[in-house]
C-alpha cells in the first residue's frame, strides 16, 4: 500500500515536471510563459517557506529579506557583465549557502520565540533588511536601485533560462520537502510543531532541527530571489524586500495546505494566475487586490485547513463511516508517519 | 518514626552499595534566579520504586526534570551508574536509560497510538531492535496493539497513561521517572497504572515516582522521601512513611489540624 502510494507520488511528480518542461518547447503566447515564470517562482517560494512555516510550525513573515538578499547578491555581482549569461545561474548555489549561513544566527535568535511573537520578530527582520537596502547606498544603490547586466540570450527564447531556472529551484525545494518527510528531520519537525517540550522529552534535537529547517528554507528563497533579480533586471528595495512577497508565499502555502508537499504548489498555481488575471481585468485600479483577496477568503472559508488537508480530511471521514473498523487510515500528517520506518 | 531518618546529614546515606543507580547529592536547581531545589539528596537503587511525596511547590516535578535533563542543576551532582550526568542533554540521558513520563499528557495527540510508541525509540536507529522492542511492549501493554490506529488524543486519560508507560519502555530504560501518573484518572485506571508500575520494578527497572495521591504511591513504593520546600525532609520505607503519624497528618489527610506552614517553619 505504502509502496503503491509512493509510486503514484513519483508518477505525479514526473508528469507535473514533464509538463512544465514541455510548455516552452511546444510554445505559447509570451504572456503564458511570463505568467508561468512567476507562478513557478511563487510555487518554489511557498514550498521553501513550507519547510519552516509548514513542517516546523514557525510561520516566518520575514522570508522576503532572504529573497532580497539573494536578489542583491546577484545584482551587485553581475552589475557590469554576465559573461555568456549562464554564470549567474551557476553561482546560485553559493548564494543559497551564503544566505543559509547568514540566516543561522538570525534563526537562532528568532526561534527562541514562538507563534505570534515569532511572526512579529521575523517581520521586523524584513523591515530591517529593507531599511538597510535603502540606506547602504554604496552597496545597494539605495532607492535608485541597482541593475543586472542584460543577458545575451536569443530574443525568441530569452525567457527560457529563467523559466527553467525556476523549474529547477521548484524541483529542489520539493525534493528537499520529500527528503524531510522521509527522514528523521521530518519526524523531528512534526514533534517540534506539536510541542517542543514533548519533543525534547523523546530526544529530538529541537534547536538543531529548527535551525536546519530555517536555514535551508532561507537559502532556497535567496536562490529564487537571485533568479528573479536576473530576470527582471532591476532591483529596488521596495520590490526586492516587499511584504507582498512574504505574504504571497505564506498565503499560497496556507491555501494549498501547510505541511504538505503539493499544497504550496497548488496554492501558487491558483493565486498567481488569479492575481494576474484580475490585474489584467481590473486594469490599473487597485481593485484586483480585492478580487485576489476574495478568492483566498472563499477557499479558506470552505476549506479552512487549506485545500489538500481539508480534502484529505473529508475523504478520510467518508471512508471511516463507510467501514468503521479498527484499521481506518489515521488522520495524521504524512510527515509524522513517514520516516519512522516501522510505523506501518 | 524510628525507621525513618531525618536527613540532617549525619545519617543520610549510610551505605554506598554498588546497587545505587541514581544518586543526587546536594542538588540545587530552579528557573531564572530563584531556587526551587535547595540541596536535594536522593538515592534510587536497582529494581526499586522510590516515591517522592510533598506539598505543592515543594519541587517534586523539578527533581524529575533535573534528572531527565529538561532542567540543569545549578550545583550539586546527579550521578547515574556512577557517571556524572548533570551537564548532559535530555537526549544523552535518554541514551543512558533514563526516561521521563511527565505529569501532563505527553503523547502527541495528532499521532496514532502506534506512532507515539514508536516515537519512544526516536533516538534509536536500529530498525530490527525497534521492531523487537515494539513487539515486547505490545505484549506488556495490549492497548498498543488493540488501539494502534487510534489517535492518541482520542483515548481516555487512563488509556493515554498506559500508552505513555508503553512508550517509556521502548528504550528499555533502567530508570523511569513518573510524574503523578494517577492524576485525573478514575479509580479503576488508577489501579491499573499502579499495577503497571509494580510490574516495571519486577522486571528489574527502577522507578522514581512523584505522587500527589500519597497513599497509593507509598503503598507501591519500596522507599519514599518527603520533599518540603526544596529539601528532602524525611526518608524511609514506603510502609514506614505510610504509618508515620506526622506524614499521615500532613499528606494522607488524617485530621489535618496543624497547617503545613507550621511544619515548614520547623524544618527551615
Amino acid at each position: 500500500m505504502r509502496a503503491l502510494l509512493a509510486r503514484i507520488g513519483v508518477v505525479r511528480a514526473v508528469i507535473f515536471f514533464l509538463i512544465l518542461i514541455i510548455v516552452p518547447i511546444v510554445g505559447g503566447p509570451v504572456w503564458l510563459i511570463n505568467t508561468l515564470i512567476f507562478t513557478i517562482m511563487y510555487a518554489a517560494l511557498a514550498s521553501s517557506w513550507n519547510l519552516v512555516g509548514g513542517y516546523a510550525g514557525y510561520p516566518s513573515l520575514g522570508h522576503a529579506a532572504f529573497f532580497g538578499l539573494g536578489a542583491y547578491a546577484i545584482a551587485i555581482t553581475f552589475n557590469k557583465s554576465v559573461d555568456g549569461g549562464y554564470v549567474p545561474f551557476i553561482v546560485l548555489p553559493i548564494v543559497g549557502i551564503g544566505a543559509a549561513l547568514i540566516s543561522l544566527p538570525i534563526g537562532w535568535v528568532a526561534m527562541r520565540t514562538r507563534a505570534d511573537v515569532f511572526a512579529i520578530v521575523t517581520i521586523t527582520l524584513l523591515f530591517i533588511a529593507q531599511t538597510l537596502a535603502f540606506n547602504l547606498t554604496g552597496v545597494t544603490g539605495g532607492a535608485q536601485g541597482t541593475s543586472v547586466a542584460v543577458a545575451p540570450f536569443a530574443v525568441d527564447t530569452y525567457d527560457w533560462p529563467f523559466y527553467y531556472g525556476m523549474v529547477v529551484l521548484l524541483a529542489v525545494a520539493m525534493g528537499i520537502s520529500v527528503y524531510f518527510r522521509r527522514s528523521k528531520i521530518g519526524l523531528s519537525l512534526s514533534t517540534v510543531r506539536a510541542d517542543e517540550e514533548k519533543a525534547h522529552g523523546v530526544g529530538v534535537r529541537v534547536t538543531a532541527v529548527k535551525l536546519i529547517a530555517f536555514s535551508v528554507s532561507a537559502g532556497l528563497v535567496a536562490m529564487v530571489g537571485g533568479v528573479w533579480a536576473y530576470y527582471v533586471g532591476f532591483v529596488y528595495p521596495q520590490f526586492a524586500i516587499d511584504p507582498l512577497i512574504t505574504i504571497g508565499m505564506v498565503l499560497m502555502a496556507f491555501l494549498g495546505g501547510r505541511g504538505t508537499l503539493w499544497g504550496p504548489v497548488l496554492g501558487a498555481f491558483i493565486m498567481v494566475p488569479a492575481q494576474q488575471y484580475f490585474a489584467y481585468t481590473f486594469g490599473a485600479s487597485e481593485l484586483y487586490l480585492v478580487a485576489y483577496a476574495a478568492v483566498f477568503l472563499i477557499i479558506m472559508l470552505f476549506l479552512p485547513r487549506g485545500i489538500l488537508p481539508s480534502i484529505a480530511d473529508r475523504l478520510r471521514k467518508r471512508r471511516a463511516t463507510a467501514n468503521a473498523r479498527e484499521d481506518i487510515i489515521p488522520a495524521v500528517d504524512v510527515a509524522a508517519t513517514e520516516g519512522t520506518g516501522v510505523a506501518q | 518514626m524510628a525507621a525513618n531518618e531525618r536527613t540532617d546529614g549525619s545519617n543520610a546515606n549510610p551505605t554506598t552499595d554498588s546497587d545505587e543507580l541514581l544518586v543526587l547529592s546536594t542538588v540545587t536547581a530552579g528557573y531564572g534566579a530563584g531556587l526551587i531545589l535547595k540541596g536535594v539528596d536522593l538515592t534510587v537503587r536497582k529494581g526499586e520504586i522510590v516515591c517522592l511525596i510533598g506539598p505543592n511547590g515543594a519541587g517534586k516535578s523539578t527533581v524529575l526534570k533535573t534528572i531527565s535533563g529538561l532542567l540543569r542543576p545549578k550545583s550539586g551532582s546527579v550521578s547515574f551508574r556512577s557517571e556524572e550526568i548533570g551537564g548532559m542533554s535530555s537526549r544523552q540521558r535518554l541514551g543512558r536509560g533514563i526516561v521521563h513520563v511527565p505529569q501532563d499528557r505527553s503523547l502527541f495527540p495528532g499521532m496514532s497510538v502506534w506512532e507515539n510508541v514508536v516515537m519512544g525509540a526516536f533516538i534509536l536507529s536500529d530498525q530490527a531492535l525497534i521492531k523487537s522492542r515494539l513487539e515486547q511492549v505490545a505484549e506488556t501493554f495490549p492497548i498498543v496493539a488493540n488501539r494502534r490506529a487510534a489517535m492518541a488524543g482520542s483515548l481516555s486519560g487512563g488509556e493515554q497513561k498506559q500508552v505513555e508507560l508503553a512508550r517509556s519502555l521502548m528504550l528499555d530504560p533502567a530508570l523511569i521517572l513518573l510524574d503523578e501518573p494517577s492524576i485525573g484518572l478514575d479509580p479503576k485506571s488508577r489501579t491499573a497504572v499502579f499495577a503497571s508500575i509494580s510490574a516495571l520494578a519486577d522486571s528489574g527497572r527502577s522507578v522514581l515516582l512523584v505522587e500527589q495521591n500519597a497513599r497509593s504511591g507509598l503503598a507501591v513504593a519500596h522507599r519514599a522521601a518527603v520533599l518540603e520546600a526544596g529539601l528532602v525532609a524525611l526518608t524511609g520505607s514506603g510502609e514506614s512513611l505510610l504509618n508515620d503519624p506526622e506524614v499521615a497528618r500532613l499528606y494522607l489527610g488524617a485530621s489535618a489540624k496543624a497547617p503545613v506552614l507550621e511544619k515548614l517553619a520547623d524544618t527551615a
